[in-house]
């Protein structure tokens, strides 16, 4: 944990993704740091409203985590690292509080293996997560405790929806809210997601560019200029990377456009994503009336008009 | 009627798939097995519908590690996907590989494991939303007692149930399997689910009064899906469709299918870098379908595909028709309809040399990709 981590690692943890933004319009100090004060109490299990724990401590910020071409913003990022799966509150920040040993006789942390912090009083950092300590010094590590929703239902589908669209279930990720409301995108990798899919980055316009490896952008026999006639510059990453998920849909007016996306929006006009598709819009071809026998999923129509017996 | 529910005959020879999780050519070898036999099939509607019950009644590989149980989960899907929902529902309760992978083998009366009991009502039969934590609770007590043997027997094992009778779904006294899945095909909210996700998956229809429609006509037939999927179908005759975008496995199978390549090296990397392979899916509540596969990468990966499969293609009508200009031509002989190819399709097919690199261009067009 000593090293920064480089875009390698990033890409390497394959069961998380890694969001990168660039966020111009934030204040400087205002990404992790405004909630200044100290709330050193320990959480009881279904808490609602979030315990946020930081060190008062303010130092000079220091970029230590790579971040993905494109656009400068000052150059600043956001960077999240989601990693999933379930996680251990209790043994990753092991309570001070004397029942954490009682209800846990065999797998509590060793009171001398907890890293304490500075000023935090009620819980300290299992020893593997010694290297954020440093973080907590200068001022720049918050700890987020018993995060959850009012009357959980304990199905982990809804619960990450909640958490990717920070509880508004009718609403387009927390981030990708963001990019939906930038006049323009800086670049077609203004917003990355290493890994694999990052739900809270997809907009309702705006879709970010998921990069499970840098291997997965090689073009092997097909030759990307064949699809510049379709109306982009497919011929390099940044032109495929434009190759938004959602521009078929319902596309931000001013997103770049992919070479597969934008004829289809020729045939399927933009249209709201509460409809979940328009509604006939390919019929105009009389597909059902033509001979696609041999397609895999027409030919179920072969199926029931020629069923051989056995 | 539809093809009959007896499925062509698969490509998986057992003698390859033994019961050993350490075995891992046996995982390679099973995935390849389900795309050859997809794309083999003489029954395309059965093995598109065991596809999608893949992605209904979710397990996986890297949990379940041993292939042949996996296999044995495919065929049932292949079997038994257009027969009746109430059967195809206990049948997949005592599945063996679904045994492991929702822990259901572990459950007991003293230590109810309440995983398959949830994944039953949320993912597979009525959605969330439509059933309580106690409905979840009760439904796990029901159905302790099934475990697993070696070479993947189920058995039932009396003293692991609990012997308990339950309020599940609003039904008094369930106490074991049967009752409990009478509970699920009994409650309201199963029928527009179930109509729902096949119209969606198969052919994008999400229209309410159509899936309402079939969903009363689903109840009417005593579930019995095949019933379903032919009104489904009719459905899309009448022109009631939406489009779909073809995920990766089954657009691999439908161009192999149609341009009878028989790509061999590679597939299964570039499937996984398009985001897809089968037994693999990466979590319990399968693929995210529609725009999501619209990806960058993913869509790198199928040009490549397409460059794969057009490689392979052997000499017959598809390649003589990517040989010439004649773009309505080579939409038929792909089964696409005669004028549906974009002028942008048609100005990239041309950018692209006669012949494979054509055809290649011509399998990742729009058309080609969206059903």
């Amino acid at each position: 944990m000593t090293n920064p981590l480089n875009r390698r690692q990033f890409i390497q943890l394959g069961g998380g993704a890694v969001v990168v933004a660039g966020l111009g319009a934030c204040d400087r100090d205002g990404v992790g740091r405004n909630a200044a004060g100290t709330l050193p109490t320990a959480s009881a299990p279904n808490v609602t409203a979030p315990v946020i724990t930081t060190a008062t401590t303010t130092a000079a910020p220091s970029t230590t985590i790579a971040t993905t071409g494109g656009t400068s913003f000052d150059g600043r990022r956001l960077v999240v690292v989601q990693l999933n799966g379930g996680n251990d509150l209790l043994n990753s920040l092991p309570p001070t509080d004397s029942r954490y040993r009682d209800l846990r006789p065999t797998i509590a942390i060793p009171e001398a293996d907890i890293v304490t912090l500075s000023g935090l009083g009620d819980a300290g950092l299992h020893p593997s997560l010694s290297g954020l300590a440093r973080f907590w010094d200068v001022g720049q590590l918050a700890l987020v405790r018993g995060i959850g929703f009012e009357v959980p239902n304990r199905s982990h589908f809804v619960s990450m929806d909640r958490w990717w669209r920070a509880d508004q279930l009718s609403e387009a990720g927390w981030l990708g809210r963001v990019l939906d409301g930038l006049p323009a995108e800086p670049s077609p990798l203004f917003a990355t997601a290493l890994g694999g899919g990052a739900p809270l980055l997809n907009g309702r316009g705006v879709q970010p560019t998921v990069i499970t490896s840098p291997g997965s952008f090689r073009w092997v026999g097909f030759d990307p200029r064949w699809l510049s006639a379709m109306g982009d510059d497919g011929a390099d990453l940044a032109g495929m990377a434009v190759t938004r998920s959602n521009g078929r849909f319902r596309p931000s007016p001013t997103s770049p456009r992919s070479p597969v996306v934008r004829p289809l929006q020729r045939i399927c006009p933009p249209v709201r994503a509460e409809q979940p598709f328009l509604k006939g819009c390919r019929s105009q071809h009389s597909y059902w009336q033509q001979t696609r026998a041999r397609r895999w999923s027409w030919s179920a129509l072969e199926a029931s008009t020629h069923t051989p017996t056995s | 009627m539809l093809g009959e529910a007896a499925p062509s005959t698969d490509l998986w020879d057992d003698s390859l798939l033994p019961y050993d999780p350490r075995d891992r050519p046996s995982r390679q070898y099973a995935i390849n097995g389900w795309l050859a036999t997809m794309i083999g099939t003489d029954r395309p509607l059965v093995d598109r519908v065991a596809w999608m019950w893949h992605g209904h009644f979710v397990s996986a590989l890297d949990k379940v590690k041993i292939a042949r149980l996996m296999v044995i989960q495919a065929r049932l899907f292949r079997s038994a996907g257009l027969g009746n929902f109430r059967e195809l529902v206990r049948a997949v309760t005592l599945d063996p590989a679904m045994l492991l992978y929702l822990d259901l083998r572990d459950s007991t009366g003293g230590q109810p494991n309440e995983n398959y009991a949830r994944e039953l009502l949320e993912l597979f039969t009525m959605g969330e939303g439509n059933f309580s934590e106690e409905d979840v609770q009760a439904g796990a007590l029901a159905l302790t007692g099934w475990t697993l043997q070696r070479e993947g027997g189920v058995t039932f094992v009396p003293r692991r149930h609990a012997d308990v009778s339950v309020h599940y779904l609003g039904v008094d006294g369930v106490h074991d399997l049967d009752t409990a899945i009478d509970a699920v095909m009994a409650y309201e909210a199963l029928p527009l689910f179930i109509a729902s996700t096949i119209a969606q998956e198969l052919l994008g229809i999400a229209a309410e009064p159509l899936v309402e429609r079939l969903a009363a006509e689903f109840v009417e037939s005593d579930f019995d899906i095949r019933s379903l999927v032919q009104a489904i179908l009719h459905a899309g005759l009448t022109g009631e469709t939406a489009p779909v975008v073809l995920a990766p496995v089954p657009w691999f199978v439908m161009a192999c299918r149609v341009t009878g390549a028989r790509p061999t090296s590679k597939v299964v990397q570039l499937l996984r870098a398009a985001g897809q392979l089968p037994m693999l899916p990466p979590n319990v509540a399968g693929w995210p379908g529609g725009p999501a596969w619209f990806g960058a990468n993913s869509l790198v990966a199928r040009a490549n595909l397409a460059a794969l499969i057009a490689a392979a293609t052997p000499a017959g009508e598809v390649l003589a028709a990517a040989e010439g200009d004649d773009s309505a031509l080579l939409a038929t002989v792909l089964g696409l309809p005669i004028d549906d190819f974009s002028d942008e399709s048609i100005a990239a097919l041309a950018a692209a040399p006669a012949g494979a690199d054509r055809l290649a261009v011509a399998l990742i067009t729009p058309e080609f990709l969206i059903a």
